[in-house]
């Protein structure tokens, strides 16, 4: 297990950025986000609504607590969870051979294949490492744990 | 791991994000309310100007030339094949810069036909170009959901290559 806090804190820096960043460009046009739920063709376009509104927003707040510091490892298990939730969705859209721009970046959003699998597997890695690890990396605000 | 600790701050973060979503959505969730998106998310039912057309009607207005085609696939996928004469205004570029989209850059007057379309029922690059298109000025748009697959599969006419390479 990686127990160097500079490293736990570029494996923050990096999550949380990738997920604020995220958030932030599905934040500005939350429909568009629902459409692109919608078309995952899992679930209704009342649940892709809700999703769609409430989605990003925890995304932005994990993502910004994550990197500060505060509530690091329930911040790191909240987007772990997510990741794998990704990754399983991903995989069940490419075996159901259905074509669809992901939605992860908005209308930056690249094609949901094998190539995004392993982007969403590398963060999971970072994330779960800042989850399960015993060192307390770097913190920008809060008091040790 | 304090099963009660990650709780409480589970339910901190959670409330915390969902505070601001809510109130900064309200007029979404209004309409979401009224049903304005049980049809489409993108284009509530009733939306004037834009209608969705399937390939019978696409084909017509091919042969007819009653219609100008646009394409929002990536730049690539249209050089592979693509409706004869349609334009390529690949999405992504429009939506970094609408300039794109407009009657000037189509070279096309804001009031013609346009039909929109991507790879197929799959995809919502259409649909999202369409918003673009309509903000841009043109009145007349119509989204033809089968798209490329459809067209392709069902023989039609397909030109190749592009002058934007």
């Amino acid at each position: 297990m990686i127990r160097n806090r500079a490293v736990l804190f570029a494996f923050s820096l990096i999550v949380g950025g990738v997920f604020v960043w995220a958030a932030v460009l599905k934040i500005r046009d939350p429909l568009a986000f629902a459409q692109n739920i919608a078309n995952y063709r899992i679930v209704c376009n009342l649940i892709a609504f809700w999703i769609g509104l409430l989605l990003p927003w925890l995304e932005l707040a994990a993502g910004v607590f994550l990197i500060v510091g505060l509530w690091r490892r329930t911040s790191a298990l909240l987007l772990s969870t997510m990741l794998a939730g990704f990754i399983v969705l991903v995989a069940v859209t490419m075996v159901r051979g259905i074509d669809v721009d992901c939605g992860c970046f908005g209308s930056l959003s690249g094609k949901a294949n094998l190539g995004l699998i392993i982007q969403d597997a590398v963060l999971l890695f970072m994330s779960l490492t800042v989850f399960l690890s015993k060192a307390d990396p770097i913190r920008l605000i809060g008091k040790k744990s | 791991m304090d099963l009660k600790k990650t709780g409480k701050e589970l339910a901190a973060i959670v409330l915390i994000a969902f505070v601001p979503a809510v109130l900064l959505n309200l007029g979404l969730i209004r309409r979401q309310l009224r049903g304005d998106f049980d049809e489409s998310l993108l284009l509530p039912a009733g939306t004037p100007g834009v209608a969705f057309i399937g390939l019978a009607e696409a084909g017509d207005l091919f042969q007819s030339g009653a219609a100008f085609f646009v394409d929002s696939r990536p730049l690539d996928e249209y050089a592979e094949g693509h409706v004869p004469g349609a334009a390529s205004v690949p999405l992504k570029e429009a939506s970094e810069n609408t300039a794109l989209a407009t009657p000037e850059a189509l070279d096309v007057v804001p009031n013609r036909t346009l039909i929109v379309y991507c790879n197929g029922e799959d995809c919502r690059t259409s649909v999202l170009l369409t918003r673009i298109l309509r903000e841009a000025g043109f009145s007349d748009i119509k989204i033809f959901l089968g798209g490329w697959a459809e067209w392709r599969a069902a023989g039609f006419p397909a030109e190749v290559g592009s002058d934007k390479e």
